[in-house]
């Protein structure tokens, strides 16, 4: 019922950055609509034009790149990083409850992978992990009393983590267009 | 909806408050099928006898830590810039989904958000009255009970490895499976559902205006791995669970149940086991003749090493 619904808005509600579709619909998606839905899955899980870890540097627009575990990055010329997980995966946990924020790592140094943090969203924690070697210099207060805003702004003010001096195998990541590409071949599964 | 928490001069609420939990999405309705050969089978290891919690710890984090090894070399395999990587490392080996079943001495548990709520002065306290001990653990949820005559389920399995499973469906197929074994199996014929708030509620005596909980949940998810997982009250001593000082997952004013005090009589926790075991198989899709179950009692191995070594040789995939 909710896909049917989905196809009937206009392409232009499908090309803004912040889409409207329910979460039911994006994940019940028949494979004959793939190209309507190749576009939603890329405008959605880019950053968010407009909040913090895409403005941090002014005149400047950050390096973005993903994990195989859906988590984004995004990397300033000083170095400076924000750490998020996407819109896939904050749609695919619900709404969270609470974040575990990684307080006591603030200004210790952290592996690529090492758990920074989880996600609580029905009983269910899910960790995450850092997707560069940095030193953690803040994390996002703001998720502690409003969990909520992880599910509202994945890709923007619900950033989790903020490293510095964040460093080391940007090769190992992934662009946005391996990611969707990673997405795709999730659905088809 | 919750009852607002009136303040009682004489006792000290001594856990943190729930939110209030706003509407959630429906629960998944998709028909869930495994997408890995590795995923078709399932192994279920009922441990024998009154278990301290520490053994159920230890027992689900080695299982757990061999499937992020093998899912860690996985996501090195899947990476199109770091598989030249794998080379230097060794194959490990694949597991097959496994569900442990527990009974424990009594524990009190705390999930992740009670490392900051509960403090120290708050977990003495509880220890004191109720002389049991209270322990912190990496599972989503509040604080819960875990003693004698409650079942204890962990499935530890890769929830990538089924078709669209994300964690909310998963916790959803844990709560469908526990109602209907315990509405629909003719051994008990309860009335239970769920509610806004997590886990599985109960019609105490079939009355249709008081709900009390039944089954408890709490699941960690590392890179898709599942850990901790659900409790059941069978014939658990409710005043462990029912005392006022001490607030349950959060919610205070709920009252606990057991399938005991709904039926008057004990039931048996390998039976539940069993048949819960087969109620979530069936919803990943699992045929019940690929499951596998075994009883394992820890006083017939000479040492921790050999118990590991018997879980291993059960959940070892075999190509």
């Amino acid at each position: 019922m909710f896909a049917r619904s989905l196809f009937k808005t206009s392409s232009s509600a499908l090309r803004s950055t912040t889409t409207t579709i329910s979460r039911n619909a994006f994940l019940t998606c028949r494979p004959a609509t793939l190209t309507l839905r190749l576009q939603s899955t890329l405008s959605a899980n880019q950053l968010n034009k407009d909040a913090t870890p895409f403005k941090f540097t002014s005149g400047e627009e950050p390096l973005v790149r993903y994990t195989t575990e859906h988590e984004w990055v995004a990397i300033h010329p000083d170095g400076t990083s924000f750490v998020g997980i996407t819109k896939y995966a904050a749609d695919a946990l619900g709404d969270a409850t609470y974040v575990e924020l990684p307080v006591d790592l603030i200004g210790e140094t952290v592996s690529q992978g090492d758990t920074v943090g989880s996600i609580e969203s029905v009983k269910s924690a899910s960790e995450i992990y850092s997707p560069l070697a940095g030193e953690v210099v803040a994390v996002n207060d703001a998720l502690e009393e409003n969990p909520g805003l992880l599910n509202e702004d994945p890709m923007g003010e619900g950033w989790i983590v903020k490293l510095t001096k964040a460093d080391g195998e940007v090769e190992g990541l992934l662009n946005e267009e391996e990611y969707v590409k990673l997405l795709e071949e999730h659905e088809d599964e | 909806m919750l009852k607002l928490l009136t303040k009682q001069q004489s006792t000290k609420r001594l856990f943190s408050t729930s939110i209030s939990v706003s509407n959630l999405p429906p629960s998944c309705t998709t028909k869930f099928h495994p997408t890995k050969p590795q995923a078709t089978s399932l192994q279920h290891i009922h441990i024998k006898g009154q278990q301290p919690y520490s053994l159920g710890s230890k027992l689900q984090e080695h299982i757990a830590q061999q499937c992020l090894t093998y899912k860690n070399h996985q996501i090195l395999k899947r990476n199109p810039h770091l598989s030249h990587k794998l080379s230097q490392l060794p194959e490990p080996t694949p597991l097959k989904p496994l569900i442990f079943s527990f009974e424990f001495q009594s524990v009190y548990t705390g999930g992740k958000r009670e490392k900051i709520q509960t403090t120290l002065e708050d977990i003495s306290k509880i220890e004191h009255l109720k002389h049991c001990h209270y322990i912190q653990t990496d599972r989503g949820g509040q604080v819960t009970y875990h003693g004698p005559g409650q079942l204890v389920v962990y499935p530890i399995l890769d929830l990538t490895m089924f078709s669209k499973l994300t964690s909310r469906c998963y916790v959803s197929q844990l709560e469908k499976s526990i109602i209907e074994v315990l509405n629909n199996n003719s051994s008990f014929g309860l009335n239970c559902q769920t509610t806004e708030n997590t886990g599985v509620w109960c019609h105490h005596l079939h009355q249709e205006n008081e709900l009390r909980k039944i089954s408890s949940i709490g699941v960690n998810v590392r890179k898709g791995i599942t850990s901790h997982g659900v409790s059941i009250n069978c014939n658990t001593d409710l005043k462990f669970v029912n005392d006022p000082q001490v607030v349950m997952c959060g919610l205070d004013g709920y009252k606990q149940t057991s399938i005991k005090e709904q039926l008057g009589h004990d039931v048996s926790l390998n039976f539940v086991a069993d048949e819960f075991v087969k109620q979530l198989s069936g919803r990943l899709g699992i045929d019940q003749k690929d499951i596998t179950s075994v009883e394992l009692d820890p006083e017939e191995f000479e040492d921790e090493k050999s118990l590991l070594e018997k879980l291993d040789s059960l959940v070892h995939y075999k190509q």
